[in-house]
C-alpha cells in the first residue's frame, strides 16, 4: 500500500471491524478439542491456475477428479492449504479422527486378488 | 455483405466484423460471480469455526464478505491501464478460478 493510501485508509472509517462477521453461535461445528479433520472436496479442475495453487492442490490430494473427497486434519498447516485453493474447493468440519479411507490411495480394483507368494 | 460499405480488399480481409468488446456483464454472469464469492466465503468460515489459527486466515477475515462488498467491488477491479482506472472483473484471465482482490487502493 502506498503512503497516501495509508493515511486514506486510517482517516475513513475503518471496514475491518465489522469485516468478516459471521455468525458462529448457531452453526457452529462439534468442537472437538482433541479431533476433527476438514473433508475437502474439489469442485473445479485446475486447468488455468497458477501452479504455485496446483502444488497446492496436489498436496492436500485433490487435483485428480473432482467431487472426491480428501480428509485432512485440524491443522494450520492443512487450513492454509485450503486457503490457498479457496476459489476451488468446499470444505466441510467433521469431528472425530480420520476414518480408515483417508488412509487410503483411491486407485481403480486391480482385478485379480493375491491368494499367496512363493518366496 | 457487411453493411453498406463497397466490398474493397480491406472489407474483405478479415478483420471488420469483430464483435465490439463488452464491458458489461449480463445478469446471470452477476449472479454467478456472487456465487463464487459466497462459496469462497463459506470455505473461510469454516475454516474459521474449526477454530484453527493460521495467518492466511488473519489476513482473510480482513477482507470483506460478498455482503458487505459494494457491487463495484464484486463485478469490477482497479486496472491502472484503463479509462478511469477500472475494468470489468470478467477480463481478468480465469477469473472464475483465480483469487480477486476485494478492495480496490483507496480512491480508486
Amino acid at each position: 500500500m502506498s503512503f497516501v493510501s495509508r493515511i486514506l485508509a486510517a482517516a475513513r472509517p475503518s471496514l475491518t471491524a465489522s469485516a468478516r462477521a459471521y455468525t458462529t453461535a448457531a452453526s457452529e461445528a462439534p468442537k472437538a478439542s482433541t479431533e476433527g479433520y476438514y473433508k475437502v472436496t474439489q469442485t473445479r479442475s485446475l486447468i488455468g491456475v497458477p501452479k504455485s495453487t496446483i502444488k497446492v492442490l496436489k498436496s492436500l490430494g485433490l487435483g485428480r477428479k473432482i467431487g472426491r473427497p480428501v480428509f485432512q486434519p485440524h491443522e494450520p498447516s492443512a487450513a492454509g492449504k485450503i486457503l490457498k485453493v479457496k476459489e476451488l474447493v468446499k470444505v466441510e468440519n467433521m469431528a472425530g479422527p480420520i476414518p480408515p479411507e483417508g488412509f487410503q490411495r483411491t486407485r481403480a480394483t486391480k482385478g485379480y486378488k493375491v491368494v499367496g507368494k512363493m518366496l | 455483405m457487411f453493411g453498406a460499405f463497397r466490398a474493397s480488399t480491406v472489407s474483405q480481409g478479415g478483420l471488420l466484423w469483430k464483435a465490439r468488446m463488452k464491458m458489461d456483464l449480463s445478469p446471470t454472469q452477476k449472479a454467478n460471480i456472487r456465487k463464487r464469492l459466497k462459496a469462497a466465503d463459506d470455505v473461510v468460515m469454516k475454516i474459521q469455526q474449526s477454530g484453527i489459527e493460521c495467518n492466511a486466515l488473519t489476513k482473510l477475515k480482513a477482507e470483506p464478505t460478498e455482503a458487505q462488498m459494494p457491487a463495484k467491488d464484486k463485478y469490477t477491479v482497479f486496472s491502472r491501464t484503463f479509462k478511469g482506472y477500472r475494468k470489468s472483473v470478467h477480463k481478468v484471465p480465469h477469473f472464475t478460478k483465480v483469487a480477486i482482490p476485494r478492495t480496490a487502493p483507496a480512491g480508486f
